[in-house]
């Protein structure tokens, strides 16, 4: 009986690995395309460089089959993240045949992200000429191996905050290691905010090989307590204002070493064609297990391979902050404001709306009470506004004639985009747009992150990008259902812009303003719930 | 020991559950009826849209996965002998999962997938600079042999001077099916 109990146990435990393998093998078929897919053709890019720095992967990748293997040590590439530059045709000198070259080379970074995890933690450096392309892996926990990495610590830790800041949109980093910076004034930095970054790639000359020194300026506020040895329990912003600013600029740095052809070899984790020099590894990123030159920690109790962890870590945006009141200051003074409620509200007008073409008027200056119309052709649903060189506007407002959107169409958002790349925006942290309609309005939208939306102003101006994002017209266009409009509005709001614009609905005299909120419906298939909340 | 497997599959199975994301579908069966050449000559200028139905996704910034069906299109118009806009010949192309290099002119949906309203939507660029967008309303007879088609600037679209541009296609025009 006894063995006949453990027959049928073993026969259940055989069962349940069998179709454990069975669902694996599965899986093991599937990974490999799942992953290629996933690496190659999301999150692309359109720059030429980056473009090419993927090919030229893939390209590899049909050789050697490491794609899996940067996945699972890695993460995904975001190639639409990656920083990219070209050095234009500089070469001055060369080796013993005393030639002069001309050729150029791209430069790409392209950072990557695990599955899961809100922040990057390596890129690749791809360097393409005529003649070589060279890559090197660059990992987080590398960042004080200079050896290994061939640039400073801090050059590193700057660039992978760089490529964080492009992917994440964080722009305030926490220094777990304090050393990463140098002091100032005595005194250690304890956040950084990423503020501009320069590519400036200058040529270098060496005898038989021929070097080229890249650098790029990355500017940054350092955070230092006020208090030298003060506990700051906070991070750096509204709430938390602890922390004396310094500004500085740093270069980063590193050389590229190119083969003129006289047979010495290159520096680079991986060449081609093959036969690169030192510090070699190929597609397959360093390995802390794999006998790296990094120190390890080992704790009991750990695994035997824990890399040094990276000496920051990005600070979410937001975090640590009290919550943003849902109506900013900017909001309350247009509320308390009787001529831009007055000029809003002539656009609000039934006999507006069955005009058959749109209305619109510019805010030039709340403060000089400087308003200006401008109307669209009948049957166009749209204005052209003019503006002169360097003329800076407030906000506008426009009206949707009837059979057209109740809320703002995918357009308008693109305007707004564009005002802020042809910098005709007087104050970019708060600019509006505002439309009304018979079936839904006033609304306004209002730029509430900067960091966010310039990032999706840029992405714009990619002709597919903008392309790809006017298909989400469909889920709102010619629909006469204030809620249906307003839900998907904001959906895209969340998914599209990452909430980088506020919205606000209005009453019929513009005179009182809510603040439009969404929640999840719990178990809704994605549904969401709208809030109005007045603006107090 | 019974229980301990149950509980063990149970949790693999939420695991499994947990991960799956479900993507966002704007999915329509109705569009593949459209499909082929639609034509208008009148002895001088020569206008043909192809159309091809093709189901295809796009990730979000946030990472949400989004489903489309559309009508895909492809342009020849001709004024005599003078090619004033065409992609005709990718109009057979192998259409990848990264569209980006795909030649083509249009999309078009139809609204709520329904049918009976005759009626398609969406948008048109052009071929050249990819940067010239118009809104298109198409309506199409009850036979399914005729669509009258309208194009707009993009709704709401607030171009700054400077930036604007012309129509590189009749703002109005009749198609016939082949």
């Amino acid at each position: 009986m006894e063995l006949n109990k453990k027959g049928i146990l073993l026969f259940i435990l055989s069962m349940v690995l069998f179709m454990a393998c069975h669902k694996m093998d599965v899986s093991v078929e599937n990974l490999p395309v799942e992953s290629l897919s996933k690496f190659f053709d999301e999150r692309t890019s359109s720059n030429p460089a980056v473009k090419a720095a993927s090919n030229f992967i893939k390209a590899e990748n049909n050789k050697y089959h490491f794609v899996d293997g940067i996945v699972k040590q890695l993460g995904y590439p975001y190639w639409k993240d990656a920083i990219a530059y070209k050095r234009l045709g500089d070469r001055v000198s060369t080796g013993s045949s005393g030639r002069k070259n001309s050729d150029s080379s791209n430069v790409v970074f392209i950072p990557f992200v695990r599955e899961g995890e809100p922040e990057v933690n390596a890129a690749l450096r791809v360097t393409m000429s005529a003649k070589d392309t060279s890559f090197r892996f660059l990992l987080d926990w590398q960042y004080s191996d200079t050896a290994a990495t061939g640039m400073e610590k801090q050059d590193l830790a700057l660039l992978l905050m760089v490529l964080h800041t492009n992917v994440f949109a964080d722009t305030l980093f926490k220094l777990l290691d304090s050393t990463i910076l140098e002091p100032q004034s005595d005194k250690r930095i304890k956040y950084l905010s990423i503020n501009t970054v320069n590519l400036n790639p200058q040529p270098n000359v060496s005898s038989l090989l021929i070097a080229y020194e890249y650098t790029m300026t990355v500017c940054y506020t350092g955070y230092v307590p006020m208090y030298q040895g003060q506990v700051v329990g906070c991070a750096p912003g509204l709430g938390c204002p602890f922390y004396t600013q310094v500004s500085w600029c740093e270069t980063i740095s590193w050389t590229e070493w190119e083969d003129d052809g006289s047979g010495g070899g290159g520096d680079c984790s991986g060449c081609i064609p093959p036969g690169g020099g030192p510090g070699g590894g190929g597609w397959n990123p360093p390995d802390p297990c794999g006998g790296a030159s990094e120190p390890i920690i080992t704790v009991e109790g750990n695994e035997p391979c824990t890399p040094n962890p990276p000496g920051w870590e990005p600070v979410p945006i937001d975090d640590d902050l009290p919550p943003p009141p849902l109506c900013d200051d900017y909001i309350l003074s247009l509320q308390v404001d009787a001529n831009f409620a007055a000029q809003f509200a002539t656009l609000n007008q039934p006999s507006v709306f069955a005009e058959g073409r749109e209305k619109g008027i510019r805010v030039n200056s709340r403060a000089t009470n400087s308003y200006g119309n401008k109307d669209g052709l009948i049957g166009e649903p749209s204005i052209t506004w003019t503006f002169a060189a360097g003329e800076k506007i407030e906000g506008k407002m426009h009206s949707h004639f009837d059979g057209f959107n109740s809320i703002f169409s995918m357009g308008d958002i693109l305007s707004m985009a564009d005002m802020l790349m042809t910098g005709n925006m007087k104050d970019t942290l708060n600019y509006f747009e505002g439309m009304t309609s018979r079936n839904g309005g006033p609304f306004l939208m209002k730029i509430s992150n900067i960091t966010k939306f310039r990032k999706f102003a840029e992405r714009m101006q990619d002709p597919k990008k903008r392309r790809d994002f006017l298909l989400n017209n469909a889920k709102i266009a010619y629909v006469d259902n204030r809620g249906k409009n307003l839900s998907e509005f904001m959906k895209i709001m969340e998914n599209e812009l990452r909430s980088s614009l506020a919205v606000y609905s209005g009453n019929a005299n513009c005179t009182v303003w809510s603040r439009v909120t969404t929640a999840t419906i719990p178990g809704g298939q994605g549904n969401i719930s709208i809030s109005e909340t007045p603006c107090q | 020991m019974k229980k301990r497997i149950l509980i063990f599959l149970s949790i693999l199975l939420i695991v499994q559950f947990a991960k799956a994301q479900a993507p966002v579908f704007d999915t329509c069966q109705n569009l593949p009826q459209y499909d082929g050449e639609w034509r208008y000559i009148n002895g001088i200028d020569t206008l043909k849209i192809y159309l091809r139905d093709h189901r295809f996704s796009s990730v979000s910034d946030n990472g949400s996965l989004n489903v489309y069906d559309r009508l895909w299109g492809w342009i020849d118009y001709r004024s005599g002998t003078t090619v004033i806009e065409s992609n005709y010949q990718h109009r057979f192309s192998i259409i990848p999962q990264n569209y980006d290099y795909v030649n083509f002119s249009m999309w078009l949906h139809m609204p709520e997938c329904n049918d009976s309203w005759l009626k398609l939507r969406g948008f048109m660029w052009d071929s050249q600079t990819q940067k010239k967008y118009f809104d298109i309303d198409v309506v199409i007879n009850p036979a399914k042999t005729i669509m009258t088609w309208k194009l707009k600037y993009p709704e709401g679209y607030n171009l700054i001077a400077g930036t604007e541009y012309n129509y590189f296609l009749p703002k109005e025009f009749v198609l016939i099916k082949q």
